[in-house]
């Protein structure tokens, strides 16, 4: 196998590789003439291999011109799409020109097949052996077709073209374009086609051996077409990371992200979006169904949104509730953004959601807790106000008591009534202090003064305090107290405090009614343990609220503090006891507290 | 020694609550003398005096406090029991880190008054 053969053999492959690879490409995506072009023209380029390999090893006259007729034929193909190709991917040329080239080579195609041996030789008489490249090859000798002048014509003509393409795109600015492929493919053009020339004029002794050159040829013009293969990769990979990226960051945020196909009416959701909303892996969404998730009470609002957002064109943000196919609730935080086509017409909406239950929930309490901060802080003024009003109040308090003890003394003895008034108006002053003193918020430790007490004693104490009341009420009392109560320790002022304050609040309960029966319990639950119970026969209290009577502020009177039973809770828990409230079955209710006894002996 | 030779001035800008104080303490047999301001208390009582003096905190221009402060720089022998009206916790504190030998909240029982009284008495014997 001689050299010649293996370069014309390697140019060939070469060039039907490339073929191969841009016609895949343009397989891939029809809209990628240029490397359907490509290919033709590698192709025809191996071709033109192909025949002059043939003319080179031939051994008769006949082989010679057979091989040299059919090399025009490929050689018309490379032309074309060369002309295809400077059109279509440098986009220049005039297409006049395009045209003449295009006719005048088709003519000569047509002649060549026609006219004589073929368009080179009206005929060929002999062959002649010549060295070439190391190697014999044959050369023809005989009479040349003047036809083929045609040929040469629209080669030049093709050059003209070429160069007056090039130019266009050097003055289009796209000079890497102009200089690198268009300026290599005329070159090699030009020197591919005066090897020829020369060649079958027979003014120099060569064979026709233009395929090397047309390969040459086709290296920037496959370079060129790749650039957009390449750089398709790179922005696909760059695509596919920033796909990777947020898919991550979205998942980092716990967001879902959806993408609403409006003219298709699909809404496409990542697996954490379908998760939040109760779809199904596979399931097909449109925008209905997913209003159909939505919470009743929300569901209005949200399309309104969602419109208004569409048709101006802004962005889309909203919370509401979502109910899943199981019954539980989430509340959703969404936003969207609408994409439109070249009509205005919103064509897409994208966005994200995230679950945000546990911020509404929290938002709901710290609504509460405003509400009550509200109260505390008007309390707390209240406070203030109490403040002053508890001093302007203890000093006349003050002035009584003296003066009740003095007036005492100096009545000395004989004057028990008097002295018994006296004492009762002391007593008085004392306990309105002591309630002062108490009033003010609730029992912080270390204000009890514990001595062992006798509720029973204690309970009566009391019920001659609310005497006035009770009979203004004309309500009946009803007393169960079990004799042999063991005593509990406490502190005296403060476990009358509470008793009074259920007192009041019972007969508060059974204003207005036509009979009312104040009943106080007072028993025993094994195995020292003092319970007292006050029960009213009022209205009872509202199921939904019992958790509530013993909270600050809880309260059903107009102008009450509702501070009452939270302070007989701080106290009652302060003894260590338990206070609490239920509902009796024949009517109204009962507040109850318990106490640990000491032993029963007093 | 005996409560009953006790000496008992009442600084107070109250003039019913002093008035009923030192009425209650003379029926008991004390000598007790009320001033209407912390200035003419002062002004007439001079620091060797022996006794207890009974000082309410809020009145104008000088008030408890500041009368004790001055009583303690004068070199004062007397100690001061702080009375007031006002139910706020840190009176409390402030009367005893000020130095006082009690502190009572009125209205207050004469028992409290005199508990204080023999507790300091006692204390010294």
């Amino acid at each position: 196998m001689s050299i010649i053969t293996v370069i014309w053999s390697m140019v060939a492959s070469a060039c039907l590789t490339l073929a191969a690879v841009h016609v895949l490409i343009w397989l891939k995506k029809r809209a990628a003439w240029a490397n359907l072009l490509f290919s033709l023209a590698a192709v025809s380029t191996a071709g033109v291999a192909f025949c002059e390999l043939w003319m080179m090893g031939a051994t008769t006259p006949e082989q010679f011109g057979t091989a040299l007729r059919w090399c025009y034929v490929p050689v018309w193909a490379i032309i074309v799409t060369l002309i295809g190709f400077v059109r279509f991917h440098l986009r220049a040329g005039r297409p006049w020109l395009a045209w003449t080239v295009f006719i005048v080579r088709t003519l000569t195609l047509l002649l060549d097949f026609l006219v004589g041996q073929n368009l080179s030789y009206l005929e060929i008489t002999g062959l002649r052996s010549i060295p070439f490249l190391g190697g014999c090859v044959s050369v023809a000798e005989g009479v040349s077709n003047p036809l083929m002048l045609f040929a040469q014509l629209s080669s030049l003509l093709l050059v003209v073209f070429i160069a007056d393409a090039v130019l266009t795109v050097w003055r289009r600015g796209e000079r890497r374009l102009a200089l690198a492929t268009g300026g290599a493919v005329m070159l090699f053009v030009l020197v591919a086609l005066a090897e020829s020339a020369l060649a079958l004029w027979r003014i120099v002794d060569w064979p026709v051996a233009m395929s090397p050159f047309f390969t040459i040829i086709l290296v920037p013009m496959s370079y060129e077409l790749s650039r957009g293969v390449i750089r398709a990769t790179q922005l696909a990979d760059n695509l596919l990371e920033s796909e990777e990226r947020m898919t991550m960051a979205a998942e980092a945020a716990e967001l879902g992200v959806w993408n609403w196909d409006i003219a298709r009416n699909r809404v496409w959701g990542s697996d954490r979006w379908r998760r939040l909303f109760g779809f199904e892996d596979g399931e097909n969404v449109s925008f209905q169904k997913v209003i159909q998730r939505i919470h009743p009470d929300d569901r209005d609002t949200v399309e309104r949104e969602v419109r208004r957002a569409l048709s101006g064109g802004i962005d889309y943000a909203g919370e509401y509730r979502v109910v899943l196919p199981d019954g539980g609730e989430r509340w959703i935080a969404a936003r969207g953004r609408s994409y439109s086509n070249a009509k205005k017409t919103p064509v897409r909406m994208m966005g994200t959601a995230m679950e945000v239950t546990g911020r509404k929930r929290n938002e709901g309490e710290m609504a509460l807790l405003r509400l009550e901060l509200t109260h505390l802080s008007r309390v707390m003024t209240m406070n203030e106000v109490s403040g002053s009003l508890a001093h302007e109040i203890n000093q006349p308090l003050g002035a009584i008591l003296n003066n009740a003890s003095a007036a005492k003394i100096m009545l000395g003895v004989g004057h028990e009534d008097i002295g018994e008034i006296l004492s009762d108006i002391s007593q008085d002053a004392r306990r309105a202090g002591d309630v002062i003193r108490k009033i003010r918020g609730l029992v912080k430790k270390g204000d009890v003064q514990l001595e062992p007490l006798r509720m029973n004693d204690l309970i009566e104490e009391v019920l001659e305090l609310s005497h006035n009341n009770i009979i203004a009420n004309r309500t009946s009392i009803r007393l169960d107290l079990k004799p042999d109560l063991a005593t509990v320790k406490g502190d005296r002022v403060h476990l009358q405090q509470v008793l009074l304050n259920l007192i009041t609040n019972a007969l508060d309960a059974m204003t207005g009614m036509p009979s009312s029966i104040l009943t106080i319990r007072s028993t025993m639950e094994a195995p020292d343990t003092v319970i007292v119970s006050v029960t009213d026969s009022g209205t009872g209290i509202d199921e939904a609220k019992m958790n509530d009577v013993f909270k600050p502020f809880y309260t059903t009177k107009k102008d009450g503090l509702g501070l009452g039973l939270a302070i007989c809770r701080s106290i009652i828990e302060q003894h260590d006891g338990r206070i609490w409230a239920e509902n009796n079955p024949a009517g109204g209710a009962t507040f109850s507290f318990s106490l640990a006894g000491t032993s029963p002996a007093a | 020694m005996n409560i009953s030779a006790t000496h008992f001035y009442i600084v107070d800008d109250d003039v019913s609550f002093g008035k009923s104080l030192k009425r209650l303490l003379n029926a008991r047999g004390m000598i007790a003398d009320y001033f209407g301001s912390a200035r003419s208390f002062l002004d007439s009582i001079p620091p060797d005096q022996r006794g207890y003096t009974i000082v309410d905190i809020h009145m104008p221009d000088v008030n408890g406090f500041e009368l004790m402060n001055r009583m303690r720089e004068m070199n004062y022998a007397m100690r001061v029991i702080i009375i007031t009206g006002q139910p706020q916790a840190d009176n409390r504190d402030m009367a005893l880190e000020g130095g006082a030998l009690g502190f009572l909240l009125k209205p207050f029982s004469e028992k409290s008054l005199f508990e204080l009284v023999e507790q300091d008495m006692n204390g010294s014997n």
